[in-house]
């Protein structure tokens, strides 16, 4: 196995364009790149790469549009890169299906980081039954929790919103999303139930929850966890 | 197309005087379409008002923002200590909006000219010069990048005096997010957070709160060289909580405490650390003026140290 990852950058600022192939070449991934959003569409459907950098500013289509269509017929994993720092739109874009969204100018660790979690979520492969960061180590199969060793004591609720933020570690997850997945299709739009419970998990595994190293709150658009150094 | 707010503002089919004022002060900072931007404008609003006029010749000189305030803003008034109403928002607003655009033309011409420097210089340039001038590029992009975050939040506090945006929000949330920023940005900038034990929750615009706590810690950062942790301690009151930004610096000068939030100074050219203390604190003030907050600066006996309030009901 030593093919190379295949990413394809729709992207059309050709200074974005060098700037992301050169970082990405160097990490060791093949890039190929499309200018527009229909030639985007078109690559992705021949070249079946193993991961898509989408930008939202394209000449020809609105990179949402990009997206939706996209996601009609294929599960590959989606970062979008956009100047736009809007929580609307990443809040859109995530709810059409992206796996991810990193805002421009970025740092090249951020971006690396963002497609390390895309591509290990996407191989059709089972998260891995053990979360551990730091102190912190959530046994998926068991159910329980450990910090520092010590096991402590989660509400249902709680525990099911961990392990969900766990079995997705690194990614972020809309507040529709989890309110969804914990609470069904029912569930209403707001958001204070889930985020009160949060506060509350916090107050368990979080020394200072107000400079959380597990739980980070991407204001307006959801939150994320602190990547699984076990897998 | 919403991308780069620099087109949508430059954009010349505003409507209300202010809002042009505005348009004009940016075209004055765009530099080379500066004269045909600014005649356009002219045109279409043959001069109405005298101030108008003179403002448009302005544009075209080279000192023209700070020409531009003195032109527009007559002797400040006295802050006031009430939260200050919707009037002086506005004013604030299209001043902040003359200062940016013309404070990005000074990280702006660095970029390019070192960029240049280096590139005229490639053959005969040393490998330290060249590191020394993209060091400078480094630099400069991230002052610009200050600066630049700072324009979403003029607009959105023009929505916030309609009452859009406030949301209840969990402080912590938005303290967490805004010190992970910081630590991202300057891995060695050490921020001490304290917050009341019990979960509080305050109504407010959350990326603008952000902003206001970004801008002070990135002005704690510059005033205290960074050596010492910054503190964030927030405490929860009756009608309002209270969030105090301490840094272990070297305090602010006596004479300019008293016109730290005063938008008068932009137009002083003696002030002469503005270059890189003008628009954060204005812009500070602004937002929680429009969170009908009150913002206070000081100096205690190891530093100084920036004090905010919010209001816990929403209007």
């Amino acid at each position: 196995m030593n093919a190379k990852v295949h990413i394809l950058l729709i992207e059309d600022e050709k200074s974005s364009c060098s700037y992301i192939t050169a970082l990405l070449g160097k990490t060791g991934y093949h890039i190929t790149t499309a200018a527009t959003g229909r030639e985007g569409l078109s690559l992705a459907a021949s070249l079946c790469p193993d991961l898509i950098l989408l930008d939202l500013m394209l000449p020809d289509l609105n990179g949402l549009a990009v997206l939706r269509q996209l996601r009609s017929w294929s599960h590959i994993p989606v970062v979008i890169v956009s100047v736009c720092d809007e929580e609307q739109e990443k809040v859109e874009a995530l709810d059409l299906g992206a796996d991810d969204y990193v805002t421009k100018p970025f740092y090249p660790n951020e971006l690396k980081a963002r497609i390390r979690t895309a591509l290990r979520h996407s191989h059709h492969h089972t998260p891995g039954q053990i979360y551990e960061a730091l102190n912190l180590r959530i046994d998926l199969d068991k159910r329980t929790t450990y910090l520092n060793g010590q096991q402590i004591h989660l509400t249902q609720i709680e525990y099911q919103l961990l392990s969900l933020l766990a079995e997705n570690a690194g990614r972020v997850l809309t507040y529709n999303t989890i309110l969804r997945r914990i609470w069904g299709p029912y569930a209403e739009e707001n958001n204070q139930i889930l985020r009160v419970n949060m506060a509350n998990i916090r107050r368990k595994i979080e020394k200072n929850p107000a400079c959380p190293q597990y739980l980070f709150t991407e204001v307006g658009v959801g939150y994320r966890m602190r990547e699984n150094e076990n897998g | 197309m919403h991308n780069k707010p620099l087109h949508s503002l430059q954009h010349p089919d505003h409507s209300n005087q202010h809002r042009l004022f505005a348009a004009l002060g940016i075209a004055a900072a765009a530099g080379a379409v500066t004269g045909a931007l600014a005649s356009r404008l002219i045109n279409r609003k043959p001069s109405q008002n005298p101030l108008f006029a003179a403002l448009g010749t302005a544009a075209s000189g080279s000192a023209a923002g700070v020409l531009a305030s003195r032109l527009i803003y007559q002797k400040p008034k006295k802050a006031a200590p009430k939260p200050i109403e919707e009037e002086d928002l506005e004013k604030i607003r299209d001043s902040l909006m003359r200062i940016i655009f013309h404070d990005l033309r000074t990280p702006l011409s660095g970029i390019m000219g070192n960029s240049l420097l280096y590139l005229e210089g490639s053959k005969t340039l040393d490998d330290t010069e060249k590191l020394q001038l993209v060091t400078h590029i480094h630099k400069d992009s991230s002052w610009l990048l200050n600066i630049v975050e700072n324009l979403p939040a003029i607009a959105r506090i023009r929505d916030m005096e309609h009452g859009f945006c406030t949301r209840v929000e969990i402080v912590e949330e938005v303290l967490g997010e805004t010190v992970h920023k910081m630590e991202t940005r300057h891995p060695d900038f050490k921020i001490h957070v304290a917050i009341p034990e019990e979960i509080l929750l305050l109504p407010m615009d959350a990326l603008l709160i952000e902003q206001v706590l970004i801008n002070l810690l990135e002005n704690a950062l510059l005033h205290s060289g960074g050596c010492e942790p910054v503190d964030i301690i927030v405490e929860d009151g009756e009608d309002f909580a209270t969030f105090i930004v301490r840094d272990y610096g070297q305090g602010i000068p006596e004479n300019m405490l008293g016109h730290l939030f005063d938008s008068s100074r932009l137009a002083d050219e003696t002030w002469d650390s503005r270059k890189k203390t003008g628009i954060g604190l204005l812009i500070c003030k602004a937002v929680i003026s429009a969170h009908r907050g009150t913002i206070t600066a000081r100096n205690h006996s190891l530093g100084a140290e920036f004090i905010f309030t919010l209001p816990k009901k929403a209007r």
